[in-house]
């Protein structure tokens, strides 16, 4: 996947054996697509570049407009520290006025009876976007919030919602669904304070057990 | 006594192994709550309405083959809409449910009103395939299967169907109630979607069509898609490959 750049985010707070676990998911996923992993902390894999803003939700999307400026594919596929990839996940491509997310994506809570869920939303973990559109949309996000957007306010790209409430460009956001789910950790190391406070509720479609990444009980253990 | 009828609709066609659990099952899931069975043959569950003299037609539009039930004394469209009118006008409760002889119910599904304006479907709704590997799936569409109506906007809604196509019923377009509205140029409504949890089953099988069940007939439905988020155990009701046996 030579047009495509995966940008890795990670404020490197989750825990080491959990991370050394992602980071072969990860690879064994995305092939020979270049990496560059944008971290608070060095890390010897991917081109590694250092974080310059404290950990926010608007510091995310700021990471994400300096990894889409180094990159020089055509693509950019997000991914995120607490999320488990498989390849297909990475295969398709959006049209260039386009941000998309894939939808088959499972939480999976680190508390709790360990159950898989699903929700209808479009989380960042699941971006696959064109780099220059990406680039334009940051760019227009920084530059009316110089210091970064609020946290209340901060989300993903495309989303109207977001949009909206930021007063920028409203942009197009297409869903896709893959085969194979990616698999999205909420624990307590997230910046989201029901997840740290483990109130956050579970959606109802929920499973114990799902193709590829097998049962709940047995994946959670990995996140140590 | 509560405030919701469940119109159980079942063209008898199911195997008998199937048909007993499926009874046992929406039983356990009714709880309070009236029945009333709208069958082709005698059905003990709830206040039971049989249509004997009728038989399976198929529809014009090759396009849309399935067949559909024909009162064999008038020769009307007697089928599923007409079985759900029927028992709309027969309950008396705010509420109707639609209960379909291939979709296994929790409690759950039969805890949620719509407002009195509106139709609502649920989308906790997990589909298992009878023939290929046994996996849950889910695509979030809104199905009769998963319907809850305020009656009276039900009985509504239907009359204007059957008022303004009574010679000749469009069955492409003649489906769940606040999806076709606007194809059906009769009045839309607004609709309402939830999730249960535990979900509903829906099996997608053989015998809901079996005249003709022709071979093509039968693949191409073996080459219906599945949903894309996909489980093989979910909670309440456990494994699909376990599950999906009690369909014989």
């Amino acid at each position: 996947m030579k047009d495509l750049t995966i940008l890795f985010l990670t404020v490197n707070e989750v825990p080491a054996q959990w991370a050394e676990f992602q980071k072969q998911t990860l690879l064994k996923a995305v092939g020979d697509s270049p990496i560059i992993t944008m971290s608070m902390k060095p890390l010897d894999w991917g081109l590694n570049i250092l974080q310059d803003r404290p950990k926010s939700l608007s510091n995310i999307y700021w990471q994400m407009l300096r990894g889409a400026k180094l990159a020089d594919t055509e693509f950019i596929g997000i991914a995120e520290d607490d999320t488990l990839y498989n390849a297909e996940h990475f295969c398709p491509r959006p049209a260039s006025n386009e941000f998309a997310y894939n939808m088959c994506h499972w939480s999976l809570f680190t508390w709790g009876e360990p159950t898989y869920h699903w929700r209808h939303r479009h989380g960042n973990y699941s971006l696959i976007a064109p780099r220059v559109l990406m680039i334009e949309a940051l760019e227009e996000r920084f530059e009316m919030y110089p210091n970064g957007t609020p946290d209340d306010r901060t989300g993903e790209l495309g989303r109207f919602r977001v949009e909206k409430y930021l007063k920028l460009t409203p942009r197009k956001l297409k869903e896709f669904w893959t085969t194979v789910s990616i698999v999205n950790f909420q624990h307590d190391y997230s910046m989201e304070d029901y997840q740290r406070r483990h109130v956050k509720r579970r959606a109802a479609l929920r499973a114990y057990e799902i193709p590829y990444w097998g049962r709940a009980d047995k994946l959670v253990e990995n996140f140590k | 006594m509560t405030d919701l009828t469940i119109l159980f609709i079942t063209a008898n066609r199911v195997p008998e192994y199937w048909a007993e659990y499926h009874r046992r099952v929406l039983m356990d899931a009714v709880g309070n709550n009236q029945i009333i069975t709208l069958s082709m043959k005698p059905t003990p569950i709830g206040l039971n309405v049989v249509q004997e003299k009728g038989h399976f037609s198929h529809a014009s539009n090759p396009d849309y083959p399935d067949p559909h039930l024909v009162d064999s004394v008038t020769g009307e469209y007697s089928g599923f809409y007409a079985q759900l009118l029927k028992g709309c006008k027969i309950a008396t409760t705010p509420f109707v449910a639609i209960a379909e002889d291939d979709t296994l119910y929790s409690s759950a599904h039969f805890k949620y009103r719509p407002s009195l304006d509106s139709l609502a479907y649920n989308l906790g709704r997990w589909s298992l395939y009878t023939w290929g590997p046994p996996v849950y799936s889910h695509i979030g569409s809104m199905m009769g299967c998963a319907g809850i109506y305020p009656r009276r906007l039900a009985v509504d809604m239907l009359e204007e169907r059957f008022k303004k196509f009574k010679d000749k019923i469009p069955f492409e377009h003649f489906g769940e109630l606040g999806r076709y509205e606007k194809y059906l140029k009769v009045t839309e409504h607004p609709v309402e979607t939830f999730y249960s949890e535990p979900a509903i089953i829906q099996f997608n099988h053989d015998y809901f069509s079996t005249i003709p069940n022709s071979v093509e007939y039968v693949k191409r439905r073996h080459k219906k898609r599945m949903g894309f988020l996909r489980a093989t155990n979910i909670p309440y009701w456990g494994e699909s490959a376990e599950l999906v046996r009690n369909f014989r």
